[in-house]
């Protein structure tokens, strides 16, 4: 089967620990939400992936192939950043056609396409850009690159909520005609969360959860009402966090629920991919 | 085929700069036979492809952080990077020194034709007798050497761009003045109060032979610029890319 395989990869910065013995899999035509808080070090794993950064140990193969300096398997994987490491005077047409050069099945016709659609002026050069037009530009190349394997960090940064629409369409279609791996690194969990098949959960640069979105958000459910009724029902049960306000309690909790023991006066909810989130990174 | 795609890539870029600056001194060279010729005095141009040296420098310094984020955003290693990098590196100092040359060949001719206006290359300057008129020898000699001086330069400007690179702020002020105290004032003094001069009496005589002859002076910049290029590559191969925002 055709994947990328993260081995046991360590990152250090200095005193800190970046990455802590990474191990995932991202498999070929799958879509991935690769999540985590500020600074839990997902943009460092893309970088390391994508060859932009070394790890301190560990491997990563691409389709079978050390992906450290290889060309080949370089060649299938292509990283949008936050950090823009196009020249700052490369004119945006220019910028598709050198892209191109390196990537042969690169639709310039698609990305010219989408830069109309999106409104992003051809002519103008990467420097000039807006935030906003910044992300578009970057979106617009990983949407047409067609490389096997397209990592996107942050590419919603900036994009109004028109744009985040258009770009969520434009991504859904781009899969549904000709299927990638896709893996989205994101804060906006709720706007991704319909996009996405797989979650990977990474706090303090180690991975806390890897499964199916699906899974994932059976594994927990919400229950509120009155606070002593709450800590009854949650007793022995696995909370992951709880919200108060006045004799009012929230608990959000791992596990399955059969709705025929929940006492009159509780309500249980499912718990979105969002407060899962919050639940499961918090502290 | 990544090789391929990086060399016209770099190629590209280079010559959108270099036109510029070759159309300048063209420029130039038409205004001192210009002024010579409206001043009906003496008018002399020389050197002129000194400033060439001093362009590839540069292009060798600043391009580097330009030229290896590109080519990591399009899946290209470092080492392939730097493969591309020396081929177009000879293909910038093919081009730049042949330019030369005809700029040197265009320079003499006005010289023949018009009173007053002497035109000498770096060349002819260190080579060649006054007044002798260069032949088709002398002219593939200066391309020759001009190639050497110009690919030496290209390499000292990767070396110093892959250097400054991975440096941090602190640093970049650091090394160079480090370098600056002990290559001006603790090395020479070293060499005046415990070796009696030695280090600089060989430094001299090692000057006095590459400035000897042509081929002394080609050989050792190209040896010099091949050495410096293996040496930026222990700088390249491991870099890590820094975010640019």
């Amino acid at each position: 089967m055709n994947c990328i395989e993260v081995r046991g990869v360590t990152k250090d910065y200095k005193n800190t620990r970046a990455l802590n013995n990474i191990n995932l899999t991202f498999e070929e035509n799958k879509i991935y939400g690769l999540l985590g808080r500020n600074g839990a070090g997902k943009s460092t794993l893309l970088k390391i992936i994508s060859n932009r950064i070394f790890s301190n140990s560990g491997s990563v193969t691409v389709d079978g192939e050390n992906a450290m300096e290889n060309d080949k398997a370089l060649s299938k994987i292509y990283l949008m950043s936050e950090s823009n490491l196009y020249p700052p005077k490369l004119k945006i047409k220019k910028a598709f056609k050198w892209t191109k050069e390196f990537y042969p099945d690169f639709d310039v016709e698609y990305a010219n396409r989408l830069a109309k659609e999106f409104g992003l002026n051809v002519n103008k050069n990467t420097r000039s850009l807006s935030t906003g037009y910044n992300s578009i530009f970057k979106i617009i190349i990983a949407l047409s690159v067609n490389a096997p394997y397209v990592f996107l960090d942050e590419p919603v940064l900036g994009l109004d909520a028109n744009h985040r629409d258009l770009f969520y369409r434009c991504l859904i279609e781009k899969y549904a005609e000709n299927p990638f791996c896709c893996v989205i690194s994101t804060h906006l969990i709720e706007e991704v969360s319909t996009v996405i098949e797989d979650v990977v959960i990474i706090k303090n640069g180690e991975v806390i959860r890897n499964q199916t979105r699906d899974s994932l958000l059976e594994t927990g459910f919400t229950i509120s009402g009155a606070a002593g009724a709450v800590d009854e029902f949650i007793k022995g049960r696995e909370v992951i966090g709880t919200d108060s306000i006045g004799g009012l309690k929230t608990a959000y909790v791992l596990g399955k629920v059969d709705k025929n023991e929940v006492p009159d006066g509780l309500e249980v909810s499912a718990m979105d991919l969002q407060k899962l989130f919050v639940q499961l990174t918090n502290s | 085929m990544k090789i391929k795609s990086m060399v016209k890539y770099l190629m590209n870029d280079f010559i959108k700069g270099y036109l510029g600056f070759a159309g300048a001194i063209l420029l130039v060279i038409h205004l001192g036979m210009i002024l010579a010729v409206a001043t009906d005095g003496d008018g002399m141009l020389g050197g002129m492809e000194f400033s060439t040296i001093i362009f590839m420098l540069i292009i060798g310094i600043i391009s580097y952080r330009e030229n290896i984020s590109m080519s990591i955003q399009n899946g290209v290693s470092r080492k392939t990077y730097f493969i591309s990098e020396a081929i177009a590196f000879v293909l910038f100092a093919l081009t730049g020194s042949c330019v030369d040359t005809l700029y040197c060949v265009l320079g003499n001719a006005y010289e023949s034709i018009i009173d007053g206006f002497i035109y000498d290359s770096t060349f002819e300057q260190l080579f060649m007798s006054n007044g002798e008129v260069p032949g088709l020898t002398d002219y593939l000699k200066e391309f020759v050497m001009q190639f050497s001086f110009e690919f030496m330069a290209l390499s000292v400007g990767l070396l110093i761009g892959a250097v400054v690179y991975r440096l941090n702020k602190v640093m970049k002020f650091v090394i160079p003045a480090a370098i600056y105290i002990f290559g001006f004032i603790v090395i020479p003094f070293v060499d005046y109060a415990l070796f009696d001069l030695f280090i600089t009496r060989k430094l001299a005589s090692f000057m006095n032979f590459v400035g000897e002859s042509f081929s002394h002076m080609s050989v050792t910049m190209t040896i010099g610029g091949l050495v410096l290029l293996a040496v930026s590559y222990l700088f390249i191969r491991r870099v890590q890319i820094a975010d640019r925002k």
